[in-house]
């Protein structure tokens, strides 16, 4: 069994303005062993990237709070941090992709410059700085960008290069964790291929424990051994990837996000969406989150949240498995 | 090199106002006790005959050709060297000025931006506010009370050393000051929510990097827009503070040229200030390129398109 590199018990956040509150995360727990992929999945508002930022403890200031829960990395609380001792881990130790690379990166700065001066945050007292420069080149090679575009500015960049760019900068000091938080989401797709291609062999190459947030199921599949859908704040079920994508039995949540993907074998005439939206995060009901777009809703549902149903790694949040997410077999034989 | 354009229009409206707004120099020259014949003389001596275009095309010529800007009427001295002598003290002060709303307003500004919300926000925003309604004379006479008759630490009028520098500095700067610190503010506000400030955290870059380093510079360029516009302001503008500490300055030669009909001396000294000005506008644009790679790859683009 590997260590575990990162514990996430029972988070909660919310962002709270003068008019309303905002619950975005509703916790949720999750673990994660060294050198395994995770993959969020989810609608967006599902609370995803919230996790992912409260993870670095980057959320906005003063409108968020983390009102309960623990985040543990090497066993250390992220929550209990002070700011000095984070900065420490965050660029070293966790480092994180975003969403955007058209506007995650200085404009005024080289690329260069910003990729060096994560190295000079963390190793300024190890190395030379000259040896700081040849690690930048290198960097800039393994992404795939020729070392002598280092002196250019982000916006003599394409968007694909912006995003290696960025992935440069997060893997410049080997991180043990990495957040990848939609790295795809803002290329085209033949671009998105060949991003998403070199993370995983980065990442298999130097053995990072990644999280990847996506809501594309295909990516989870090529990428993650360990899966998690988030549905309105909260894991509505997790497993490995065999559990979401192989198992029999699934949160009607997960089986309406494998329905509306289009076979290529069977004659569709329109996609099949879920009916219905994001329930409101700024109310807080009893029941399920899903019960108003289920397809499979019961009485139950609408007044008593549902717990965790467990079968080994397999984690469903639902009150169809109330009694266990049993095999169909089984449940035969009971009748 | 839009100056020569600009310095012509400023010189054809300036002129063209002059010549449009009642009384005549001669008058001027020669109270009120002067006779007809007498005003009617000089005003032939001085051109004032002349139907106005002409005027003005005789006036371009002097001072473009012969780079004559005339004589002033009141002092029979050169208007050039009227010039000379003052222009140089208002560009003292308006660069102390100048200096000192940056280096008060820019700081405060960013630290208010940074502390949103807190005390070191609210106080310097409402202390900006204040600032910015008070009139200039007002405060500038309430610090000559204050400074210089009550304490007696500053000479309250002329520009005799150093120290009399002191208070028109801080009574030009005040409401630039304020100013610069709202702008400062609202710019770096704006800044720190972009996401490339939050990948610097994500880098671990300590705080004052990310602030200083990171989003000062971006914040930079309306900064530095409007330093160059109070550039222009307070170099010509600068009258009621020249006025109560009595510096011999350019925005008070040019009131009084105008309240006397001196009209080179003021023609002189506007076409002299609208050149500086258009020079401070260079110099910003200049300033725009070396702080943003981005404009300076749209100006090589089209130097490179043009050649």
């Amino acid at each position: 069994m590997t260590e575990t590199i990162l514990e996430v018990k029972d988070l909660e956040v919310q962002y709270k303005t003068e008019l309303e509150t905002v619950y975005a995360v509703n916790g949720i727990s999750f673990r994660l062993n060294e050198g395994e992929t995770l993959g969020i999945v989810g609608e967006t508002g599902a609370g995803k990237t919230t996790t992912a930022l409260s993870v670095l403890r980057l959320l906005p200031e003063r409108v968020s709070f983390i009102p309960k829960g623990e985040i543990y990395f090497q066993g250390q609380n992220l929550l209990e941090m002070k700011e000095n001792e984070l900065r420490k881990i965050r660029g070293e130790k966790i480092a994180m992709i975003f969403q955007d690379p058209m506007t995650s990166l200085n404009p005024v700065m080289t690329v260069g410059e910003q990729i060096l001066e994560a190295l000079i945050f963390h190793r300024a007292e190890k190395a030379e700085k000259a040896e700081l420069e040849k690690r930048v080149d290198e960097v800039l090679t393994m992404v795939g960008i020729a070392a002598d575009r280092k002196a250019d500015y982000p916006h003599q960049f394409s968007g694909g290069m912006k995003q290696r760019v960025v992935i440069a900068m997060a893997l410049a000091c080997e991180p043990e964790l990495l957040i990848a938080d939609e790295p795809t989401t803002a290329l085209d797709v033949t671009i998105q291929a060949q991003v998403l291609l070199m993370i995983r062999n980065l990442r298999d190459r130097l053995k990072t424990a990644m999280i990847m947030i996506t809501h594309d199921l295909g990516i989870v599949a090529q990428t993650c051994d360990n899966v998690a859908v988030m549905y309105a704040g909260e894991l509505i079920e997790s497993g490995t990837a065999e559990d979401i994508f192989c198992a029999e039995k699934h949160h009607p949540y997960t089986e309406g996000l494998f329905g509306s993907i289009p076979s290529l074998r069977v004659y569709t005439e329109r996609l099949n969406p879920i009916a219905g939206l994001m329930p409101d995060p700024t109310e807080r009901n009893p029941g399920c989150k899903f019960a108003p777009r289920c397809p499979k809703v019961m009485a139950i549902c609408r007044s008593s949240h549902p717990e965790d149903a467990v079968e080994n790694t397999h984690r469903i949040k639902c009150h169809l498995y109330s009694d266990g997410i049993t095999d169909p077999r089984k449940e035969e034989e009971r009748l | 090199m839009l100056i020569i354009p600009i310095t012509l229009g400023v010189s054809f409206i300036v002129f063209a106002i002059l010549a449009i707004t009642p009384g005549d120099p001669a008058t001027m020259i020669l109270g009120i006790g002067g006779t007809q014949e007498e005003i009617d003389r000089i005003n032939r001596e001085l051109g004032y005959d002349q139907p106005f275009l002409k005027r003005y095309a005789d006036y371009l010529y002097k001072a473009i050709v012969k780079q004559d800007l005339g004589t002033s009427y009141q002092f029979k001295t050169t208007v050039w060297s009227n010039i000379r002598q003052r222009l140089p003290i208002s560009f003292k002060v308006t660069i102390l000025a100048l200096s000192f709303a940056s280096a008060v307003g820019i700081p405060i500004g960013v630290l208010s931006a940074v502390k949103q919300y807190s005390l070191l926000d609210t106080i310097p925003t409402i202390m900006a506010l204040f600032l910015a309604a008070i009139p200039t004379f007002w405060l500038g006479m309430m610090l000559m009370l204050l400074f210089c008759l009550e304490l007696r630490w500053f000479p309250a009028t002329g520009i005799s050393s150093w120290k009399s520098y002191v208070m028109p500095t801080i009574g030009l700067g005040m409401p630039y000051a304020a100013q610069q610190l709202r702008f400062a503010r609202s710019s770096m506000l704006e800044t720190i929510r972009q996401d490339y400030i939050r990948t610097a955290r994500a880098k671990g870059a300590p705080e004052n990097i990310v602030i200083w380093k990171h989003a000062l510079k971006n914040a930079l360029l309306p900064i530095i827009t409007i330093i160059g516009v109070n550039f222009s302001l307070i170099l010509g503008g600068a009258v009621a503070t020249e006025t109560l500490f009595s510096i011999p300055g350019l925005g008070s030669m040019v009131v009084t040229g105008i309240k006397m009909k001196d009209i080179p001396m003021v023609m002189g000294s506007i076409i002299v200030l609208s050149i500086i000005c258009s020079f401070v506008i260079l110099v910003v644009d200049l300033l725009y390129a070396l702080i943003d790679p981005r404009i300076k790859a749209k100006y090589t683009k089209r130097r490179r398109s043009a050649a």
